[in-house]
């Protein structure tokens, strides 16, 4: 990274000075200014917001249904009335509710799936471009095993066998999700080990734990931060097809996935049931990708649009 | 060239090992083992059992049974369906053909139109037309496939009745081209889909830092027209970057066609791993997921002796 804050570790030898640690974080000016860059991609920030809002939903969404999401309407009308805005499934459960309950299970579980892809990336390849040698290769190697297969056949496949819970998906998206991740650490981390500013702490005797969190990781968090945001997207549209394909959670979970698969039955009578989850399902990855790709120009000054 | 397509080979054996290995642990999870189906059947007895286990070498450790059953696979020898009672190679082969008709359907029209979409953006750049493709490819690039699906049924078979639903031709009525293209083109738009926006996106930035090199303004300079600048000077080192993209989403092609097999009712590989799942039938999902990994293997090789040969720049010596 171009604008890199570069650390000095105190006064030359010799000098009265004491010499001293400094963070990276201390000195990056990175951080509004990121934000000006991020800000200026208008549909970046349109989209941060719009996640925002379905975040915020999805945590208030029993204060904001209109209904119970699971309570039974005994006179289905389907069809959207006053009454039932995006009208009711085939057992009289109005659906407005059940997306606004949709809203947190698909958004919580690919945040969580997210975050279990972010830490097993993180940790293969740190210790893969920090440690080196036959350690990095023997990890990229197991890298490139587990990228010979398509991850939705082998999520499908150990789905089929063990079942799945909301905690068990979470678990199983992530741990198909992290070798992308875990090759542009290790290549974030092979650069940034050899810069003078961490020779520079080493030889101020900074422990290596010390190191890798506060003067690699915080240099190395932009590019990882964004192609965080693309597994995302990717683990809501992975959760969806689980659901879809009828290998997700249980179907009485109205995620959107479950929703869009109920909707088929009354494709026919009622494709509101079938349009409403779709446009959320997409509307919210194009907001993650659009994040994504904001943050990548904000990043790196270089990058062309 | 020839000693780096060896060196490749050479480290693709391991990985191609390796991938059979977790094929085969895959068939081993399978819960209560290749025999469960007899455990509850009142004719067969425990000691019954044991004598099938031996006949068929599944009291073996584990290593003698991979061994066994890899020399098997070499030969051709995939197994068989607990389903169907078929051979799994059979059941892969006889479907090959509809997947790639799918696949192939969906792979050209994408180039068809990621490339002028791609280089039109390029060429006006920030213009009405490039936001517009922009935000389109972002679109169609997010739309889950399964959801595209959907709503082409809906809107082009249920309401406007143009094509068909789903399936391979009509039920029932001879087989015509023009029935068998109807069938097709729903499914290889709605896979091409994610594809067109990939590719258009990836064009367009790889000729925008090819557009603004040197050599393009002498072309100019020297009088040649702008499109055959754009076209026969700027086009052609532009794509070379996407080629290897392109042949890197070939294994991508081959998973979205699980899904939009099982939306339009495709009868191919996809339909075929996705049934298997239905019914647990774990030689059939073992053999289509080591087809799937030999072919990202390949893919990957493809993309390496592609991105060497159209690139003289690399050399791989």
């Amino acid at each position: 990274m171009s604008d890199s804050p570069t650390v000095v570790a105190g006064q030359a030898a010799g000098s009265s000075v004491p010499v001293r640690e400094i963070d990276a974080g201390d000195l990056s000016p990175r951080r509004p200014r990121l934000w000006h860059r991020f800000a200026r991609h208008r549909l970046a920030l349109a989209s941060l917001c719009i996640i925002a809002a379905l975040g915020m939903i999805g945590l208030f969404a029993t204060l904001i249904a209109p209904y119970d999401p699971f309570g039974q309407n005994f006179d289905p009308t389907l069809l959207p009335s006053g009454a039932h805005w995006l009208g009711t499934d085939e057992l009289g459960r109005d659906e407005l509710s059940r997306i606004i309950l949709g809203a947190r299970i698909s958004l919580s579980i690919s945040f969580g799936a997210t975050l279990v892809a972010v830490a097993i990336g993180l940790l293969v390849g740190t210790i893969a471009g920090y440690v080196g040698g036959w350690v990095d290769n023997l990890l990229m190697r197991f890298v490139d095993l587990v990228l010979a297969f398509p991850a939705l056949f082998l999520i499908l496949i150990v789905s089929v066998t063990l079942g799945v819970g909301i905690v068990s998906i979470i678990f199983l998206i992530g741990i198909f999700n992290w070798t992308y991740l875990a090759r542009l650490s290790r290549a974030e981390f092979l650069q940034i080990r050899e810069l003078e500013y961490i020779q520079a702490a080493r030889a101020v005797g900074v422990s290596t734990r010390r190191i890798i969190w506060r003067h690699i990781l915080p240099n190395a968090m932009g590019p990882i931060i964004v192609s965080a945001t693309f597994i995302l997207a990717a683990a809501l549209y992975i959760e969806a097809v689980l659901d879809f394909l009828g290998f997700g959670i249980s179907p009485d979970i109205p995620s959107w996935g479950n929703l869009l698969t109920t909707a088929q039955q009354t494709f026919y009578d009622a494709p509101q049931l079938a349009i409403a989850p779709g446009v959320l399902l997409t509307l919210a990855i194009l907001c993650m990708n659009f994040i994504g790709d904001g943050l990548r120009d904000a990043l790196d000054p270089r990058h062309v649009r | 060239m020839t000693r780096f397509l060896a060196q490749r080979l050479l480290q693709l054996l391991p990985l191609l090992l390796l991938t059979t290995v977790v094929s085969f642990a895959v068939m081993q999870l399978s819960p209560g083992g290749p025999l469960s189906a007899y455990e509850h059947s009142p004719s067969i007895t425990a000691a019954q059992l044991k004598i099938i286990a031996h006949d068929l070498g599944l009291d073996q450790p584990a290593p003698v049974q991979y061994w066994r059953w890899l020399s098997g696979l070499v030969h051709g020898q995939w197994g068989y369906s607990l389903q169907s009672g078929e051979p799994v190679a059979t059941l892969i082969l006889e479907r090959l053909g509809n997947t790639l008709e799918l696949v192939a359907t969906a792979f050209a029209i994408s180039l068809l139109i990621a490339v002028p979409l791609g280089v039109l953006s390029s060429v006006r750049q920030y213009s009405g037309f490039d936001y517009l493709a922009t935000f389109f490819s972002f679109v169609a690039y997010s739309i889950p496939v399964f959801w595209a699906g959907l709503m082409a049924q809906l809107l082009f078979s249920v309401k406007l009745g143009w094509l068909p639903v789903a399936g391979l031709y009509t039920e029932g009525v001879p087989w015509t081209f023009v029935d068998a293209i109807k069938h097709l083109a729903l499914p290889a738009l709605v896979l091409g889909l994610g594809l067109i926006a990939g590719w258009s996106r990836y064009l367009r930035s790889s000729m925008l830092e090819v557009l603004q090199l040197d050599y393009l303004r002498t072309a100019r300079a020297k009088g040649a027209s702008s499109w055959s600048v754009v076209l026969k000077h700027a086009l052609r080192n532009a794509v070379v970057p996407l080629v290897t993209v392109i042949a890197l989403d070939i294994p991508l092609l081959f998973t979205g066609a699980l899904v939009v097999e099982v939306v339009f009712s495709w009868p191919g590989e996809g339909r075929l791993f996705y049934d298997a799942l239905q019914n647990r039938d774990y030689p059939v999902l073992m053999g289509v997921l080591l087809i799937s990994a030999f072919l990202i293997l390949f893919s990957n090789l493809v993309a390496d002796m592609l991105y060497g040969f159209l690139n003289p720049r690399v050399r791989y010596d």
